[in-house]
């Protein structure tokens, strides 16, 4: 366990990574009296943005392929690009991945760099949101640099959509889980408050968020003074990895997709199926993961196709 | 006290507290740009009630409640109501030279990037804005045990992060 003090030795490193543009309180004040109503943005110095216009035409790159130009100098009042906007200068691609395509854009320009939208029919994806990036987040380029977004495009929705697509965070919550049912790392996460663990559609056990963190405590005693007979994580831990995630509900092992449990509409569901060989139905499971609006695993719900 | 010397108390506290508005949200996982507006929101809100902020047994708190709620707002409004972390670091391009003082930022803030929100978060209101346990509970509207135990496995998630192991062996800290 980390001291507090280390903590915040640590975090005050962080912070001080993080550039921010300066502006005053009195021009604060300033701007507040001056209008109450409208947005405000940020004032900052008289830093002049030189911006890179591109001509905004199409390029390879297929046929639903566009480069969005970089925008028209803007005023100084107007926040400054960040990181770098000078030639030559070197930075980080941001995330774009789940952005909408508007936002992504956004995005890329603030960063300096020269966005290219690449609309493509992905069924079932989300329509208008970018689904994958070039070159990857984090990755160092020149300024100025054309990064490539993916957006899936209105005939990625389909009426017979019968699942999600998952994105990184939902994978981290899946690989979480599973390191957990293998006893290892630690603590899985984050718990919601309460943690409910069904069977089924059958609620067994609530867990507090410290429960939560006992193994044990995913063993279910279904039948009252025998053995724990139902371990919720259990074919999770023995799956070897081998698992596809998807948001959504999920068909069982012979296409039907069982309607969503009362009380759980407002949950974000991320169901973990088996990606191995399986010779029969009698393989087959899913463990249901609901989360809530901040990302915390609230209920789980382990279904196989014989009890 | 008067409006003009609301407007110096003000003015005053802004000029201390901003620059820390603006770095606790990024670490949370704005971008830059975003948290400046969000700061400047938060702010703008404060200013009209600075009267009620600053007669506040801990103003820190108060104005951090606001920011907070501010961001939940905007992001409740925004697709899925979540996104991704902001920009990290590349872990490549950094490794090699950890035990510097912004190297070991990095390295933190891309720590950072790979937890969840609200474990980031209580991270973020805990040590830099260092505000204690009740206060954190009270800003994000949770029970005290509750940042207790995120304070606690967040700080061990940092502790285990790869990219910070090398700033251990190197004794920095």
């Amino acid at each position: 366990m980390l001291p507090d003090s280390t903590a915040k030795d640590l975090l005050a490193r962080a912070a001080d990574t993080v550039e921010v543009t300066p502006s005053s309180g009195r021009a604060l004040v300033a701007s507040a009296q001056r209008s109450t109503n409208r947005r405000w943005v940020v004032a900052v110095g008289a830093a002049a943005v030189t911006a890179v216009v591109v001509a905004g035409v199409a390029v390879a790159g297929g046929p639903d392929t566009r480069r969005v130009p970089a925008p028209p100098p803007v005023a100084s009042s107007s926040p400054a690009p960040t990181p770098s906007d000078a030639p030559g200068d070197r930075v980080v691609v941001p995330v774009l991945v789940k952005y909408t395509e508007e936002e992504a854009v956004q995005r890329v320009r603030e960063w300096g760099l020269v966005a290219e939208v690449a609309h493509r029919s992905l069924p079932c994806r989300p329509v208008g949101a970018v689904v994958d990036q070039d070159p990857r987040a984090t990755t160092k380029v020149a300024a100025g640099s054309t990064v490539t977004i993916v957006v899936a495009d209105r005939s990625s929705e389909q009426a017979d959509c019968p699942r999600g697509v998952a994105f990184d965070d939902d994978f981290r919550v899946a690989r979480g889980l599973y390191d957990f049912s293998r006893g290892i790392g630690g603590a899985s996460g984050p718990w919601s408050p309460r943690v409910t663990l069904a069977v089924e559609d059958t609620v067994r056990t609530s867990l507090t968020e410290r429960q939560a963190d006992e193994r044990d405590r995913w063993l279910l005693d279904v039948e009252p003074g025998s053995s724990p007979d139902v371990d919720v994580l259990q074919h999770l831990a023995e799956s070897g990895g081998e698992f596809r995630v998807d948001i959504g509900p999920h068909p069982n092992c012979v296409g039907t997709t069982p309607p969503t449990a009362p009380g759980l509409e407002g949950l974000r569901q991320l169901s973990i199926t088996p990606t191995g060989p399986s010779d029969s139905c009698l393989d087959w499971w899913a463990l249901d993961v609901y989360l809530n609006d901040v990302d915390q695993i609230q209920y789980v719900s382990i279904r196989q196709w014989e009890w | 006290m008067g409006r003009s010397t609301l407007d110096d108390d003000f003015s005053a506290y802004v000029d201390a507290r901003r620059p820390e508005l603006v770095r606790a949200l990024v670490l949370v996982g704005c971008s830059p740009h975003e948290a400046e507006d969000q700061v400047q929101t938060a702010l703008v809100r404060c200013y009209r009630a600075w009267a009620r902020v600053s007669a506040a047994a801990d103003p820190d708190a108060y104005v951090y409640k606001v920011l907070f709620n501010s961001f939940k707002d905007s992001r409740s409004r925004r697709w899925w109501g979540e996104q991704p972390t902001e920009v990290l670091p590349d872990r490549e391009g950094s490794s090699g030279d950890l035990a510097d003082h912004a190297a070991t930022g990095l390295a933190v803030r891309a720590a950072l990037g790979r937890m969840s929100r609200p474990y980031r978060v209580v991270l973020v209101l805990r040590f830099l804005a260092d505000l204690s346990e009740r206060q954190v509970a009270e800003v994000l509207g949770i029970p005290a045990g509750t940042v207790k135990s995120r304070t606690s496995r967040a700080l061990a998630e940092l502790a285990a992060d790869p990219s910070l192991d090398q700033v251990y062996r190197e004794g920095s800290h």
